[in-house]
Parts: C-alpha cells; sequence; structure tokens
C-alpha cells in the first residue's frame, strides 16, 4: 500500500467508512492472524476480530505513516495473546501441541512452497516462543529490528540472536537438498 | 522475503542475504510465511470489516471534519455538533416553559380553590373541576353566605341587644298598654317592641303557660295577646326563618325596624301593607293561633 494511498485509507477508515477497513483488512488481516497462529492462539481468527476492534476503537487517535500504523497493529496483537494466555493459564508450547496435528515436513525443500498450516506449526515446534515471535515479526509481519525490538521490549541485539538461533533451528530441521 | 526491512541494520541485512542464499531455507521459510499467513474465512471478514467500521464510527467524536466528510451520507462534524447544540438549547427552553406553566396552573389552582378568581373565570373552573370530582367555591355559592353570615349578626345581636336593655322593666308594660289602647298603638310600640316583644312574648307565653311572674300583662296580653303576638311573631320569624323560609323578607326587614326606622316601616306597613311587615303581622293577625301554636310548640 503506498503512502498517500494509505493516508487516505486511514482518513476513510477513522471516520468508520467501510470499504476503507476492507482495504485494511485485506492488507494485514493474513499477516495478523499468521503472527497469532505462530503464537499458539487457540482461536487466531477470533483474536484478529478483537485486535481489529481495538484499532477501530482507537485508530481516531492514531497519526504516523504505513510503517508505524503496521508496527502498532502487531502491538496490538502481541498484547492480546499475552491477554490470552494469561486468560487461559496456558503456556504456549501446549497450545502448539493440542490446536494443529502433527505432521512431518517433506524433506524435499520444493515441498514448503505449498506447506500446509499444520506442516508450518510442526516446523515452529523446534523454536522456543521468543524465537517464533521474532521469526513471526520479522518474516510474516515485516517489521524492522527496531520495530521488533520495541513490540518484544529488548534491544535490537536481543533481536538478532534470537533470529539468528531461531533460522539456525530451521535448517537443522530443513533436510538439505541432495 | 521482499517485505524484510533490509536496510535499517547493516549487519541484519546481511544475516537475511544470507538465509535468501540458501534455496531451501528460503522455499521453508516463504512456505511457513504463506502457510500461516492465510486469510479468515470469507464469512469472518465481512464481520470483522463491518464491526470494526462500526467501532471506528462509534468513536468519531474525535474525529475531524475532514475525515468525516469522506462518508457519504454522514452529516459533518459541524453539523453534527450545532445538532446537539440546539437540541440542549431547545431542550432548556421547554423546561423553562414547562415550569412556568406549572407555575401559573398551581397559582390558578390556588387562586381558584380559595375563591379569589373573577367571578366567570372561578365558575369555570368550579364547573370543570367539578366534573373530576374536586369542589371548588362557586360564585354563586360565595355570595350566598356572605349575604347569611351579614344577615346574621344584625339579626342576633340586635334582638340580643334590645333585650338586654331591658324592655322587661320600663318598656314592655307600656308598650302592651299602648298597644292595649288602640291600634295606633301599633306604632309606638312597633317601634320599641317589635324586637322586645319578640322574645317578651316567647317569655311571656312561655310565662303564660309556665310563670306567673308576668301575670298583669299577660291578662293584657292575653286579651290583645292577638296582636301582640302579631308584633311578636314578626322577630320570631326572624328567628323562625326556618319555619316560615317563605318571610324572608320580613325577617330582613324587621330587625331593621328594631334597630332604627322600624316604627316607621311598621307603620307604613299598617298603612299601605308595607312589605313583610304587614305580611307579618297580616300573618300574625289571621295565624294567630298559629303563631301560638309555633310558639307553643317550641316551648313544648
Amino acid at each position: 500500500m503506498q503512502l498517500h494511498e494509505f493516508e487516505g485509507v486511514l482518513h476513510a477508515a477513522q471516520a468508520g467508512a467501510d470499504w476503507a477497513w476492507s482495504r485494511l483488512h485485506d492488507a494485514y488481516a493474513g499477516r495478523v492472524l499468521g503472527y497469532l497462529r505462530s503464537r499458539g492462539a487457540v482461536d487466531p481468527e477470533g483474536l484478529l476480530g478483537d485486535v481489529l476492534l481495538q484499532v477501530a476503537r482507537n485508530v481516531g487517535t492514531f497519526e504516523g505513516g504505513e510503517s508505524e500504523f503496521r508496527s502498532w497493529l502487531f502491538l496490538i496483537a502481541h498484547n492480546r495473546v499475552i491477554d490470552e494466555r494469561r486468560r487461559r493459564g496456558r503456556r504456549p508450547e501446549q497450545e502448539l501441541r493440542e490446536v494443529h496435528h502433527p505432521a512431518v515436513a517433506s524433506a524435499e525443500h520444493g515441498a514448503f512452497e505449498n506447506m500446509s498450516l499444520d506442516a508450518a506449526m510442526e516446523m515452529l515446534e523446534v523454536l522456543t516462543d521468543e524465537q517464533r515471535e521474532v521469526l513471526a515479526l520479522r518474516v510474516i509481519a515485516g517489521l524492522s529490528l527496531e520495530e521488533t525490538a520495541a513490540i518484544m521490549d529488548k534491544n535490537a541485539n536481543a533481536i538478532k540472536q534470537l533470529q539468528h538461533r531461531a533460522i539456525t533451528s530451521l535448517r537443522r530441521k530443513i533436510p538439505t537438498s541432495p | 522475503m521482499a517485505d524484510f526491512n533490509l536496510s535499517d541494520d547493516p549487519l541484519d541485512g546481511v544475516f537475511w542475504e544470507s538465509v535468501m542464499s540458501d534455496p531451501a531455507l528460503f522455499s521453508a521459510i516463504t512456505g511457513l510465511r504463506d502457510a500461516l499467513s492465510a486469510p479468515p474465512r470469507e464469512a469472518l471478514r465481512s464481520i470483522q470489516i463491518a464491526a470494526a467500521a462500526d467501532a471506528a464510527a462509534a468513536a468519531t467524536p474525535v474525529v475531524g471534519a475532514a475525515s468525516a466528510d469522506l462518508i457519504v451520507g454522514r452529516p459533518s462534524f459541524w453539523a453534527r455538533r450545532t445538532a446537539i447544540v440546539s437540541s440542549l438549547a431547545t431542550g432548556v427552553f421547554f423546561k423553562v416553559a414547562v415550569g412556568a406553566l406549572a407555575l401559573t396552573t398551581a397559582g390558578g389552582g390556588v387562586a381558584a380553590a380559595a375563591g379569589m378568581l373573577p367571578g366567570p373565570a372561578q365558575a369555570a373552573a368550579a364547573d370543570t373541576l367539578q366534573f373530576i370530582g374536586l369542589k371548588i367555591p362557586h360564585p354563586d355559592d360565595l355570595e350566598e353566605p356572605i349575604d347569611d353570615e351579614l344577615d346574621g349578626p344584625v339579626v342576633v345581636p340586635a334582638t340580643v341587644t334590645t333585650t338586654a336593655t331591658g324592655d322587661e322593666p320600663t318598656t314592655n308594660s307600656p308598650m302592651s298598654d299602648v298597644e292595649d289602647d288602640d291600634d295606633q298603638g301599633h306604632d309606638e310600640p312597633s317601634i320599641t317592641t317589635t324586637g322586645p316583644n319578640d322574645e317578651d312574648d316567647d317569655d311571656q307565653q312561655s310565662d303564660d303557660q309556665s310563670t306567673p311572674a308576668t301575670t298583669p300583662d299577660d291578662e293584657d296580653d292575653d286579651d290583645q295577646g292577638d296582636e301582640e303576638p302579631a308584633t311578636t311573631t314578626t322577630p320570631n320569624d326572624d328567628e323562625d326563618d326556618d319555619d316560615r323560609g317563605d318571610e324572608e323578607p320580613a325577617t330582613t326587614t324587621a330587625p331593621n325596624d328594631d334597630d332604627d326606622g322600624g316604627a316607621d316601616d311598621d307603620q307604613g306597613g299598617d298603612d299601605e301593607g308595607n312589605g313583610g311587615a304587614d305580611d307579618d303581622q297580616g300573618g300574625d293577625d289571621e295565624g294567630i293561633a298559629g303563631a301560638d301554636d309555633d310558639q307553643g310548640g317550641d316551648d313544648q
């Protein structure tokens, strides 16, 4: 979404225009849903609705561009995940095992192109919760190092180490091509 | 991987460059992102969009006029604020108007209950409220009691005072003598004895039947008691308004006769049959027995 286009959509969304919220939903709902799934949310789609409602309630006071809006959006998603875990009193690792059936990733790297959701969740099981979040914010949300650090309340070097360890773990999981 | 923000940190850029250089790892991470970022169901999408739009619209007071104008059919911020202010002002105006109306109605009700309204207004209020069972003074009701009250004090003190002045020792018997003399005695005796004789006669008649104290006069009274009762029944009429309600005019004139010019009136009444005097006397003349009966009845 271009900058000038985003500003028009944002103003219309602040006024409650359905078309603007449709545009925002198409641009960010999938990413937020991927982040929520990677964090092991029990009801990621329901949590997505909560995130959008929270954004809608406070979008009138938002000021900034598309990058700031995306960072704000995932910060809300981050907080909603924490709230859900507090309500349920469960650890995220347990959520992953309960929600998704185990699946074996294909040894062929070309098979990742049509990876199922269950296969993706199985790949994430080798990662810690923080590594999954860093990977989700960097790869799925497309946030920068500083933006990711701000959401996770860590410094940039900690984020670098976390993402490095996460990629290393994934590399071990993925069979090397012949 | 095109969404990665690699420009903010050189080392971070180098790291992600190495990741993208590994085809297996690049394919795994890309597949992982696409699988996790699958969009929500279409039905859920429409619901979430509508809910978000409604929530944003509900929070529009902080939205500026420019963004509000982007919504077709929605009034601008200034128009909505003007409408709110006007509605508040209208509400205040109506509250003041209702308060003034309530005060006016309450004041009118109090005045109507006290009978202080002008005659037509009081009559209309009385007639209207009578339908709902509320009784307030009617102008017609207000006038009659006043007259009655005026008649009462005038009649009673007059008879009492004249009685108290003591006609018995001084004037009673002479008057009865005068009355005994001739018909002209009606002039003078009626002047003074009309009031006193009323009670005197009552007393005398009661005495006639009970006490012999006034025996000398009683004979005269008995002889011409037919006439004296005629004079004495006049005040009896005053006191016997209930018995002879038809003679109320006579009763009203009789006390006045006692007070001031009753003699003249009585004379005129004798001569020309003036009003109630003639009626009284005539009635008494013709109805002596009746008067006696009444008095006797009272006594009995």
